[in-house]
């Protein structure tokens, strides 16, 4: 309330019954309150709560939202014109289950008319063909749920709503809020047959037809549904051309299915359009820095390393709060050693004298494992600022992983507890104290993993159990969600890099439970930089993710042939259909050969059987083939 | 034999007679390369000679020089089939036969199913009477001579589009040509060599107007004039003058009714243009006559399989055109019967049947009738393997009777198992080639790879080095290599054409097989 008074001649409030101190902080805040009896009706409430109402207007709100003072100030200029009858507000929804945001869009503002009242007990609405002269208020409601009702309300509104469902089977709003619900329940294929079913039902004026497609087609691709993904979108195009979000989206389907001139073509339409019109609900970005992005990422997969580089480039460029394209060039530059060291590639967008600037190149270097070189630029860091906690943080994470034990833990331990990051602190300390085989030490400290109250529950999960894996108790490796193998996955990058078992102690079998293969490529990576085919085979025989199990063949195979182990390289590749490789696939089916060709010819030339002659022509075969290599 | 840089050729085309002659006389043009020093290899008396545009004179040039009773004229593309029975015509030769017609054989693709036959006076008694004249196609004065046909064959191949485009001899024909028409502008011969020449570089306007010049000087019978009006029934299609063209066709048949290459020749004309009523006569015509030879003092140039196999072919595209899958299936399976090598009608067919099964079903009903035979199912096997078809190749060769398998069924289950990728079975197949057979140094680098590619590294080492010529296998080892990578490359570019990287690649291998061909 404290916002939106300022712009409201009287505040009125309908309680159903609150048992707390509700009726009279709404009554100290100056708010006239109303009591009724709740019927699991919220339109009987709502039309009560207008009936009370004596201004021209009426704008809705409700307990867990809010809305910012710069929106509210917009408002009074809105009642002015005259040819609107109602505002559309954003109403954006942080689901904690998914800790992401929902953006949707609402009635909000409207003149207080007689015949303006809603229908429906759930997701009560005022039906479009009650009100015309509807237009967008770009006003957002920050909505955030209790999380701990959050999921209570959940169910009862689905409830609720499988009631309404039952009384109006062919009511599209009911199917679009009822699947947008079961999204948020993460029951994504459910949610695409009652979005489907509000398809089915859609009249195309509604306001919510357009957020429809591009919430259907993002559930389908989701459930990797790639074709129908494309197939709904390109139907939701047909109607609104210029909804970047939709294009954004086949966009990113075209590219799943490996349909690369689609996909590029639609991101390039995406920065024509630029961001969505303002009538239609849209994310931030995907009419500029993100599908800069996305065209970086199509690019990569088809190996143009170059242009990649220069779209992500762009991309930072057209935003620099998106330092995600900053940490993919880093990666970027991993992959593809011909591209340059990473501190020299970012040169031009990154400001090294700013240290904001530099501790993002430092943060790089140290997640792309170049330790020593992250080292250097700390040094560059404490001249300009001196010494500061982050920077024992992250130096004490480069001494640890180049196996200065010591040292590190003299970082470690000078960062205070009330540091933002000190939980992170503690979970690297345990990291140290495991990498040096010091069980005790890192005992004392797994006792206050588990009586942290901010890191979660899968984290220390991973923690305790991977201690007692270290000190041979046994636990049962249960299954994680994904911030818990992705923190297992981490570890047991580190483990490795440090050189120590993950195989017998069953460690690496734990994290090949979890059904994410992406998580899990970057471990083939280091088995094949230290030639361990046997491991990544062992991997392959347990990969689970269908889609990711390509890359892994692909990615592995590469630093394999990169070392000039062919036969890895050719073994891993035939250990999959030729025709379900990409474009890394059949680059490396090439090169293979060609390293193959070469092999033969030199031992043609060292053998002592072949002639004269015939060694001056592989010679000069040789030297050909090595002039293009 | 006049030559000029022929060194590829030179040695194939010399070992075909070198046992059957009794003087080699080669007239060197200006050759650059090794072909003067091939010829000496092979007795050679070699003799040099200014190239002054004109076939004719350095011919007579060459004959000028021989001294037995018999010349026999070859050019450095062409084999001779069968030495023993040249011998056998010069020895029993009646007196009065001045000279003999040899069947001329000429390829247009490297695969040799493309065929053309002619015959031409290529023996002949060494007197000065007979003597050349004609600057290209050079002719010998035949009138009121006595020359008799014989079952002598030479095999051709100049005219493989590879061959012919890198000696430009195209180009160097016209040069000529073009003089010559100056000279002789009422020869209807060097027209008609000119239109040739246009037509083979695709330039079928250019061709269409010199074969109907030819056609208006034609004053007196010769022995190309029935084949005249076949080309220009060929350039016509490809320069879209339809009506005008059967026109001139109605005309040439009419001339030459027993020339079944005329009718097909129209009904192409009447397919592409629409009229498959009149098509479907024409292809039905032509199977129902046979391929003649002569007819009076015309020699027919015959093209193999017009009546038969292409005329089936083409009748099968006439009825799938309209919709009658039924008669363009049997079309097409009689057009496949007749020439087992012929792998457009198989295309056809494997198009039409969708089912995997029901199509090797029908090739086994319909296809391979007689159970016995081994060569028709090898045959066609073969086909299937050349189209990429390993699959369908394998399910063909797996009917075959186990007791009598021949060495090439071992190679070609081998090679297809390869091209799958399935190399254990491939070195199962390859590995029942012994090292004395013919076949072991065509398999022994699909061998080796299939090791290589298995992880057996050491023992395909130790077969290269054992090999008979040792050189030639790594050569030819690293080459195969060398065409997989770039096979694998080509599938990628087709599936993803947007990346630059594989099409860089591409480009890469295309240089380095450039280089090592040179």
């Amino acid at each position: 309330m404290q916002n939106v008074k300022d712009v409201a001649d009287e505040i009125i409030v309908v309680d159903t019954g609150s048992t707390d101190h509700t009726v009279e902080l709404a009554e100290q805040l100056g708010a006239n309150v109303y009591t009724k009896q709740w019927n699991y009706d919220n339109s009987a409430v709502k039309n009560y709560a207008i009936e009370k109402a004596t201004g021209k207007w009426i704008l809705f709100i409700n307990t867990d939202e809010t809305i910012d003072k710069e929106d509210v100030e917009k408002i009074p200029d809105l009642l002015k014109n005259p040819m609107v009858e109602g505002y559309l507000f954003y109403i954006q929804t942080f689901i904690p289950s998914l800790k992401a945001y929902l953006k949707t869009q609402a009635l909000r503002l409207f003149r207080n008319r007689e015949e303006y009242r809603y229908q429906h007990k759930v997701f009560e609405r005022i039906p479009d063909e009650l009100i015309n002269s509807v237009q967008d208020a770009d006003i957002i409601v920050h909505h955030r749920p209790n999380p701990n009702q959050f999921l209570k309300r959940e169910e009862q509104k689905k409830q609720m709503l499988e009631q309404e469902l039952k009384e109006y089977p062919e009511d599209s709003y009911l199917h679009y809020v009822y699947g947008v619900s079961l999204i948020n329940r993460k029951n994504i294929p459910l949610s695409i047959i009652h979005l489907k079913k509000a398809l089915q039902y859609v009249n195309h004026n509604q306001i919510f037809a357009s957020h429809l497609y591009k919430i259907l087609t993002w559930a389908l691709i989701k459930d990797k549904e790639y074709h129908q993904a494309i197939q709904i979108s390109s139907q939701g195009l047909h109607h609104y051309p210029f909804y970047t979000d939709l294009v954004y989206m086949r966009g990113k389907a075209y590219h799943q299915i490996r349909a690369y001139r689609q996909a590029i073509s639609d991101f390039e339409r995406c920065l024509q359009l630029g961001d969505a019109p303002s009538s239609m609900v849209s994310e931030e970005g995907l009419g500029s820095n993100q599908a800069l992005y996305a065209l970086g990422e199509v690019h990569e997969e088809l190996l143009n390393v170059e242009k990649a580089l220069s779209y992500y480039k762009q991309s930072y460029q057209s935003n620099n709060q998106f330092a995600e394209a900053l940490y993919q060039i880093g990666r970027l530059c991993t992959q593809h050693e011909k591209l340059g060291e990473i501190d020299v590639v970012l040169q031009d967008v990154l400001d090294k004298e700013h240290p904001d600037e530099l501790m993002t190149l430092i943060d790089i270097l140290t997640i792309e494992k170049k330790y020593a070189k992250a080292l250097g630029y700390i040094e560059k860091m404490i001249e300009i600022t001196g010494i500061n906690q982050d920077i024992l943080f992250v130096s004490g994470i480069c001494h640890m992983m180049l196996g200065n034990h010591e040292t590190a833990e003299k970082n470690f331990s000078q960062i205070s507890d009330g540091h933002p990051y000190s939980d992170h602190v503690l979970l690297r300390r345990i990291q140290n104290f495991w990498f040096q085989q010091n069980w005790q030490g890192a005992s004392i400290l797994i006792k206050k993993v588990n009586s942290s109250q901010r890191l979660n529950p899968s984290t220390k999960l991973v923690y305790t159990t991977l201690q007692s894996i270290f000190t041979n108790n046994y636990l049962k490796l249960s299954d994680l969600d994904l911030e818990g193998y992705n923190t297992l996955a981490k570890i047991i990058e580190y483990l490795l890099l440090m050189n120590m078992d993950v195989i017998q102690n069953k460690i690496l079998d734990w994290l090949l439970q979890s059904k994410e293969g992406k998580l899990i490529i970057p471990i083939g990576e280091i088995f094949a930089k230290q030639r361990k085919i046997n491991a990544v085979m062992y991997m392959l025989e347990k990969w689970k993710d269908k889609e990711s199990k390509v890359n892994f063949i692909e990615q592995t195979s590469k630093w394999f042939y990169q070392q000039g182990q062919m036969k890895e390289a050719v073994t891993l590749l035939q250990s999959i259909q030729e025709e379900s490789l990409g474009v890394l696939g059949h680059y490396l089916l090439y090169r293979t050969k060609l390293y193959l060709s070469l092999d033969v010819i030199k031992a043609g030339i060292r053998s002592k059987k072949v002639e004269k002659e015939m060694k001056k022509q592989l010679v000069s075969m040789m030297e050909l083939i090595l002039n293009e290599y | 034999m006049i030559v000029k840089d022929e060194e590829k050729m030179l040695p194939h085309s010399l070992k075909s007679v070198k046992d059957y002659v009794d003087e080699i006389i080669i007239v060197d043009t200006g050759s650059t390369d090794n072909t003067v020093a091939v010829a000496l290899d092979f007795g050679a008396k070699v003799y040099h000679r200014k190239w002054e545009n004109n076939f004719a004179t350095a011919r007579n040039d060459s004959i000028k020089r021989a001294k037995g009773d018999w010349i026999l004229i070859l050019d450095a593309d062409e084999i001779l089939d069968n030495g023993e029975l040249l011998l056998e015509l010069v020895k029993e030769a009646d007196k009065t036969i001045d000279g003999y017609l040899l069947n001329i054989y000429n390829y247009s693709d490297e695969n040799k199913t493309h065929m053309e036959r002619n015959a031409a006076v290529r023996l002949f008694r060494n007197r000065s009477d007979m003597r050349f004249f004609g600057a290209i196609h050079e002719q010998l004065p035949i009138k009121n001579k006595r020359m008799a046909m014989t079952n002598l064959i030479i095999h051709h191949y100049g005219y493989i589009p590879f061959i012919s485009q890198t000696k430009s001899k195209s180009k160097r024909n016209i040069t000529i040509l073009l003089e010559e028409v100056k000279k002789y502008p009422d020869n209807a011969f060097v027209y008609y060599n000119l239109g040739g020449e246009y037509a083979r570089i695709k330039q079928y306007e250019q061709a269409f107007y010199y074969y109907k010049e030819a056609l208006k000087r034609m004053d007196e019978p010769t022995g190309y004039e029935a084949r005249l009006y076949k080309m220009i029934g060929i350039v016509g299609i490809q320069s879209k003058k339809w009506k005008e063209t059967i026109s001139v066709i109605n005309q040439g048949i009419k001339k030459f009714p027993d020339y079944p290459d005329l009718y097909y020749v129209r009904g192409l004309l009447y397919d592409t243009a629409g009229n498959e009523g009149h098509a479907i006569a024409d292809f039905k015509q032509c199977l129902a006559m046979k391929q003649q030879k002569f007819k009076g003092n015309n020699i027919y140039v015959i093209e193999d399989g017009i009546t038969s196999y292409k005329a089936q072919y083409a009748l099968g595209n006439v009825f799938e055109k309209k919709g009658q899958s039924q008669e363009a299936i049997n079309a097409y399976a009689s057009a496949l019967k007749s020439n087992l090598k012929f792998k457009e009608p198989f295309i056809k067919l494997k198009r039409l049947f969708s089912n995997h099964q029901h199509l090797i079903k029908f090739l086994e009903e319909k296809i391979l009738t007689n159970n016995e035979n081994i060569h028709d199912r090898l045959n066609l096997a073969q086909l299937l393997y050349d189209i990429d078809d390993y699959l369908l190749s394998l399910a063909l060769l797996r009917k075959s009777n186990e007791n009598n398998l021949q060495l090439q069924h071992f190679l070609l289950k081998g090679l297809n198992y390869f091209h799958l990728n399935q190399f254990a079975k491939a070195i199962e197949f390859f590995s029942k080639i012994k090292k004395q057979q013919e076949e072991y140094s065509i398999m022994l680098p699909y061998l080796v790879v299939s090791l290589w590619m298995s992880g057996k590294t050491y023992q395909a080492k130790q077969l290269l080095a054992k090999a008979s010529d040792p050189g030639n296998a790594y050569k030819q080892t690293a080459a195969l290599f060398l065409t997989i990578g770039e096979n694998k490359l080509k599938k990628g570019i087709n599936r993803f054409p947007e990346s630059n990287r594989l099409e860089e690649a591409y480009r890469q291998i295309q240089r380095m097989k450039g280089h090592v061909k040179q």
